[in-house]
């Protein structure tokens, strides 16, 4: 098993979030390899998508609104040699196998292009301030890669500090806006700046990110879900708001999640 | 192979869209040497020297639409041009220019049109003449919703495809409440460019795509809140309707630009001189 996904799962939300990824990765990729990172309770009939259910590593309590004081260790408890490690609100919708072609240049890597439902490019920076005023590297951790090999390693000991000292690393590098919470993003950019990584932007993939306010409307509640219509079919391709969506979506509202899982149950 | 423009005109109590096409008519004959078939449901008012071919429709049903003259004047009446959706049926040619007759030539740039293999090409973008307005519905159907393509112009092949995209537009015209709660259009009137929208990205498999290519050129707009003053054979001048100052206008002036004139009835004012 050289080739998996991993994910992070710290709360019930999260772990049933997980199980649907999971399931969405053993319906769509044929590298299908996932396990877990979780010290909750995986429901029994979903423990079956995960090549192994790992406890968090010295996990005593969660300080931070992200777990970021945790979601370093992925690296040294994936059973992979190279891993994709995802957010747990995601879905597969098709096959993505070709992206382990392309990183096998890559120590580390990030998608860098997140787009909208509607499949345009995500311009509006709403969410991202910190990383414009502070001109960080626009990555989204919610799919990154790394592999087993010194420069990751290096990389990942890095990031271990700044979650560990986040508020310290925040306070030097952070001058102009800083997150209100510890971030996986910002610490994986300031890692990033701190690296001596030589490409870390994965370009032949992008994901859709629902978010509502990158999503070029005049109006947005708070949740897309309040604004846009979506049809998941019997075949598990999904519509939203009249698009049909591919490859990787990031779905943000844990209400799609309990909306859907029921589907891949069968 | 037999190319040609065909033209709705259908007269409501307010607007002559048969003197339109007439216009239509003649400048397609200086600008893209080509001859222009009318579809109409009173051909006895056709003069018939302007037209390649008058085809007889039935009177068709439309909605009713509020035109305005400018910033301060509008009327409600009949709007009868749900008909573009039979194009395919209806022309006399294996290569058609569908244009509204409300459209004045003053280039050739559609005729480039006819020397592509593509089986349907529309304008995804239009310009309008002034810089200061926003129009984000001519970018999307509605907010949320999926691009707008204007169906004031498109040229098509006689195809296989461009049947079945032909036959997709009257289910959705037929089927219209439905689609229109489908394409969260709510219950506004049925528009043709909606309706031109939805099955392009249908076409498209649901997604933004190429299957509709670009006419060549450019195709200019005026609202109906503006004004057409003048026409000087390729030169039109314009009273555009002030930015934040309402009922006054702005001069302005086209040469050799083609234009999309929505006030129907400042149009008809200079056609009728």
């Amino acid at each position: 098993m050289s080739k998996g996904y991993m994910l992070v799962a710290l709360g019930n939300d999260y772990v049933e979030q997980a199980c649907l990824c999971a399931a969405s990765i053993k319906k769509t990729q044929d590298i299908s390899n996932v396990s877990i990172m979780t010290n909750d309770a995986i429901p029994t009939k979903y423990k079956n998508l995960f090549d192994k259910i790992i406890e968090v590593p010295q996990r005593k309590s969660d300080k931070s609104f992200y777990s970021t004081e945790h979601r370093w260790k992925v690296f040294h408890v994936t059973p992979y040699e190279e891993t994709i490690v995802l957010d747990t609100d995601i879905l597969f919708l098709t096959n993505i196998d070709y992206i382990w072609e392309t990183l096998k240049g890559f120590s580390v890597g990030f998608l860098t292009d997140a787009k909208t439902y509607r499949g345009n490019t995500v311009t509006n920076n709403f969410y991202r301030q910190v990383f414009v005023k502070n001109n960080l590297p626009n990555i989204y951790n919610a799919f990154h890669f790394f592999r087993q090999d010194n420069i990751a390693l290096d990389y990942y000991k890095n990031l271990e500090i700044i979650c560990k000292h986040s508020e310290e690393f925040y306070d030097i590098h952070l001058k102009k806006l800083k997150p209100k919470v510890s971030s996986m993003d910002v610490n994986h950019a300031l890692a990033v700046l701190n690296s001596s990584l030589e490409k870390y932007k994965i370009t032949p993939i992008n994901f859709v990110h629902m978010k509502p306010r990158v999503q070029d409307w005049k109006v947005a509640n708070e949740s897309w879900m309040e604004d846009l219509p979506f049809y998941l079919n019997e075949d598990l391709n999904l519509k939203v708001g009249n698009y049909q969506q591919f490859g990787v979506f990031h779905y943000v509202e844990h209400k799609f999640c309990q909306d859907v899982i029921g589907r891949y149950n069968a | 192979m037999s190319n040609g423009v065909l033209c709705f005109a259908n007269n409501n109590s307010e607007i002559n869209y048969i003197l339109q096409a007439q216009e239509l008519a003649l400048r397609v004959k200086r600008y893209l040497d080509l001859p222009t078939s009318v579809v109409t449901s009173t051909p006895n008012k056709v003069d018939k020297t302007f037209f390649d071919k008058i085809i007889p429709v039935e009177t068709p049903t439309g909605n009713y639409k509020r035109y305005y003259d400018g910033a301060d004047t509008h009327v409600n009446v009949a709007f009868n041009n749900a008909g573009r959706i039979d194009s395919f049926d209806l022309t006399p040619y294996k290569q058609t220019l569908v244009l509204d007759t409300d459209v004045i030539l003053c280039n050739d740039d559609l005729k480039n049109s006819f020397d592509t293999n593509y089986p349907f090409q529309i304008y995804k973008d239009c310009t309008d003449l002034t810089t200061w307005r926003e129009h984000t519905e001519f970018d999307y159907i509605n907010d949320k919703g999926i691009s707008f393509y204007w169906a004031t112009a498109f040229c098509f092949n006689k195809t296989a495809e461009t049947k079945i995209f032909f036959q997709l537009l009257k289910t959705l015209r037929n089927n219209w409440s439905h689609f229109a709660k489908v394409f969260d259009l709510g219950s506004r009137n049925f528009r043709n460019d909606h309706i031109f929208s939805m099955a392009i990205h249908i076409m498209n498999g649901f997604m933004e795509g190429n299957w509709a290519k670009n006419l060549p050129g450019t195709l200019y707009y005026t609202l109906d809140r503006d004004l057409l003053h003048k026409i000087d054979d390729a030169k039109l001048i314009f009273l555009l309707q002030k930015e934040n100052i309402h009922g006054e206008y702005i001069l302005s002036s086209t040469k050799d630009m083609n234009v999309h004139v929505m006030n129907k009835f400042s149009l008809e004012r200079l056609l009728n001189v």
